[in-house]
């Protein structure tokens, strides 16, 4: 693993990294690299290591195995220098109930060293949280988005390159998770790099690249896009016949296809998983001419993340137990 | 820039723990007025005096008792509350467990046989008290009950004695009468009155002389062979030993027909007689009890019972002050979640902790600084050292208690075990430190407890220096100072164990 500067392309590199805690083994041989002002999304059901590999990347967590370079350093052996480069979001942090939103934000400040002269930068971080107006309001009389807020801007304060985000939107409304990853695209666009792993799947399509996981392994990482097509093998496309059915032999016809890679009957049209949307719907219409089928209509479908998510999980599943008995 | 990193990093830990406490007025209240208020209430409602027992005495019929048990309680009044006399030893032991009275005092049967038979009469002293104090009180009480019995029976047993010897003066008025007949006789010529009466002067003389030897005796026991008293009674013993010789001379002169010359006899008698009032004229009251007791404090001013517990108190809510917040610290922070936050951030132990002691150093300060002042002015609680060296004790408590409570923070998993480390901090100070009981009653081993707890040394400093006036005990303020850097060091290895990351 190299150990050089991180002024390059690459945050973090991971290689082979596990950690265990007894009987439980919540990362098992993860895989992962961050590009520079990228946002990568991890997620994953509950329990299935994403905490423990941000805690692991950030050094409060030590390894088992693998090998692991974030900044260009090994976190376990991260200076303050190297700390100040970076910002965690804690998954459940609720700082000092009894100082003010701006206390709690100058203390944090404080302890990143920043200089005493930064009450224009308090000012930014709250405004960029829209909690400039309640910075006088104690934390305890906050509600729990402006605390998440306000946990937002201690992790921005001191300028991090480099942002880890642990479940930011966890327990938020839909329209503050909106305006949440609204931030995190901003940040993204002013040059940070954001890991920000979430349980919500629908939030993957706000992420540059996807990381999935499930039982403490790295599944795949990929876009949004190329993760639905390799969920599925390919892209959706939804088919209607004016009968609202086909015979087995008209079946069998469009199935030997060679760009079809699945069909799926279903109440009154077929799903048809091919290789290339957009150049296949035409063969497609084509052949069902020729053979003097009248359709309704041929249309391409976006499923939803959480269909994406469960059809990676479950294809896992399926995989997993040949693997390990190969 | 970066020298000033560090600094700000502790400046900040200081100020957040200083705007924390100083957000919550109520507590502020409670830290300072409550301990005002309680030891307020304390000066207030305690009774300088002891209560008396009210009390009830058994004594069978026809006992001398029986007559003379009121004088007894009379005297006794300090511990006694008289609730009357009985013969029905079950009636009084019946009014006992109902609560009617605490004490039920019961004389013996027959003390004279029991003393005659050259046993100690038993008095018998029944009580429903648990309390170990009360017990004590109760024992002091009968201990000086039977003294004054068996004072006030000895006194008796002198005065009669006294009465039946000779009182000096009529020796000495006898001897003159003897004089006197041997003159009148020798001017009559009768010789055998004569030496009749010189033989009765002798053994008047002879009678001086043996009660001349018990008063000897007695002021052996009070001077040894020397001191005023010695002097006196030499002087006395001199002058029947020159009567003596002048008496003889008498005799002499008498049996060889010659006139006895006795004014000088006279004269001997009449200072004698001066002489030997002022040593045995003692009353029997005195002579069974010849001393009495007049305690007196060397220290300057009178304490009360404030006064006494004032200093101890300061401490015990500091070092409360101390290990409660200090305890509380590190586990509200791990249960906050902010931990993680703190072991991702570019912050060293030193900082963290520095900047923790200097908050609630100040805290503790100001809370000391304030109650010090309402008990001196207030209460009128004496100040007879050294302002300076009050602020060292309650610097150096503080800092010592604080790192106990840090030290408590770091081994506790959770608020509740922590709370209770620090519960049991104070009820180990209220029994091990000096607050309510002395450390000389501890033995040996207990003192070691005491010696852990910081309130110990800071009750003995702040009491020496406020109520004695005397400079700090070089001793004990190093042990305090030792104690604090022993705990900061445990401190500030268990927090950079908890910043550094977990394997």
């Amino acid at each position: 693993m190299r150990n050089g500067s991180a002024d390059d392309l690459q945050m973090v590199c991971a290689r082979g990294i596990s950690k265990r805690f007894g009987d439980q083994q919540p990362l098992r041989g993860v895989d992962l690299d961050i590009s520079r002002g990228s946002i990568l999304g991890v997620i994953g059901p509950s329990g299935c290591g994403k905490t423990t590999l941000v805690r692991v990347l950030t050094g409060i967590l030590g390894r088992d195995g693998g090998e692991l370079s974030v900044l260009g350093t090994d976190p376990q052996h991260f200076t303050p220098r190297h700390r100040r480069r970076f910002g965690y979001m804690p998954q459940m942090p609720i700082l000092f109930p009894n100082l003010s939103l701006i206390a709690n934000l100058n203390f944090v400040a404080s302890v990143y060293g920043m200089p005493l002269r930064r009450r224009k930068r308090l000012r930014d971080v709250l405004q960029f949280v829209d909690l400039w107006d309640h910075r006088h309001k104690r934390l305890c009389e906050a509600s729990g988005g402006m605390q998440r807020r306000l946990v937002l801007a201690a992790t921005l304060v001191h300028g991090p390159e480099l942002l880890f985000l642990d479940e930011p939107t966890a327990g938020i409304d839909p329209i503050l998770r909106d305006r949440f990853w609204g931030r995190f695209r901003d940040l993204r666009d002013a040059g940070r790099t954001l890991l920000v792993t979430t349980q919500y799947v629908g939030e993957a399509a706000s992420c540059d690249l996807v990381a999935v996981m499930s039982e403490g392994r790295l599944l795949l990482v990929d876009s949004p896009d190329g993760l639905r097509r390799r969920a599925y093998g390919g892209d959706l496309l939804v088919i209607r016949p004016e009968a609202g059915w086909l015979s087995h032999q008209q079946l069998a016809q469009v199935s030997a296809m060679p760009f079809v890679r699945r069909i799926t009957r279903r109440a009154d049209d077929l799903m048809i998983v091919v290789d290339d949307g957009a150049a296949d719907t035409a063969k497609l219409l084509a052949h069902f001419s020729s053979v003097g089928i009248p359709l309704q209509g041929v249309e391409p479908v976006v499923p939803s993340f959480d269909d994406v998510f469960v059809e990676l999980i479950e294809a896992d599943r399926a995989r997993r137990p040949a693997a390990e008995a190969a | 820039m970066n020298i000033l990193r560090r600094p700000m990093q502790s400046a900040a830990f200081m100020r957040k723990e200083v705007v924390d406490v100083a957000r919550q007025p109520r507590l502020l209240f409670v830290l300072v007025l409550g301990p005002f208020l309680i030891l307020l209430a304390f000066g207030l409602g305690y009774r300088d005096e002891p209560t008396p027992y009210r009390t009830m005495f058994v004594a069978p019929e026809g006992s001398p008792f029986l007559d003379r048990v009121e004088e007894y309680a009379d005297e006794l009044g300090r511990f006694v509350d008289y609730r009357g006399v009985d013969t029905d030893r079950d009636a009084a032991v019946d009014a006992l467990d109902d609560g009617d009275v605490d004490v039920v005092v019961i004389f013996p049967d027959d003390p004279l046989g029991t003393v005659l038979e050259g046993e100690q009469a038993t008095i018998t002293v029944l009580h429903n008290r648990i309390d170990p104090i009360e017990l004590t009180a109760i024992d002091f009480a009968s201990r000086l009950a039977v003294d004054n019995i068996n004072s006030s029976v000895l006194a008796g047993i002198v005065n009669g004695g006294q009465e039946l010897s000779a009182p000096v003066s009529d020796l000495v008025s006898a001897g003159a009468d003897a004089a006197l007949q041997v003159d009148e006789a020798v001017a009559a010529g009768d010789q055998d009155t004569a030496s009749a009466a010189l033989d009765e002067l002798r053994a008047r003389v002879s009678d001086l002389d043996r009660a001349l030897g018990g008063t000897g005796e007695l002021t052996r026991q009070f001077e040894g062979d020397e001191g005023p008293l010695a002097d006196e009674a030499n002087q006395v013993r001199e002058t029947v030993a020159e009567l003596e010789s002048t008496v003889r001379d008498a005799r002499r002169a008498l049996d060889d027909g010659e006139t006895p010359d006795l004014s000088r006899a006279r004269a001997l008698l009449e200072t004698v007689g001066t002489e030997f009032d002022r040593l045995t004229n003692v009353p029997p009251e005195v002579l069974v009890r010849p001393f009495e007791s007049d305690v007196d404090s060397a220290v300057s001013g009178s304490r009360t019972i404030t006064d006494f517990y004032a200093p101890a108190a300061i401490v015990l809510l500091l070092q409360q002050f101390g290990v409660a917040f200090g305890a509380l610290t590190f586990v509200r922070e791990r249960q906050l979640g902010i931990e993680d936050l703190f072991r991702a951030a570019p912050l060293r132990a030193a900082e963290t902790l520095i900047g923790k002691y200097l908050g609630y150093l100040l805290l503790g300060g100001a809370v000391a600084a304030v109650l010090t002042a309402m008990v001196v002015t207030a209460l009128d609680v004496p100040m007879t050292g050294s302002w300076g060296e009050v602020a060292i004790v309650l610097a150096l408590t503080l800092f010592a208690s604080v790192g106990l409570g840090f030290v408590i923070s770091l081994v506790s998993r959770d608020d509740t075990q922590a709370v209770q480390f620090t519960m049991i901090t104070l009820l180990a100070s209220l029994f091990f430190s000096g607050f309510f009981l002395s450390l000389t009653q501890l033995a040996e081993p207990a003192r070691i407890i005491s010696w852990l707890l910081p309130a110990t040394f800071g009750m003995e400093l702040l009491r020496d220096v406020m109520l004695r006036g005397q400079e700090l005990d070089l001793t004990v303020t190093i042990g305090l100072a030792g104690y604090g850097v022993a705990a900061f060091i445990f401190a500030l290895l268990g927090t950079r164990r908890r910043l550094a990351a977990a394997r």
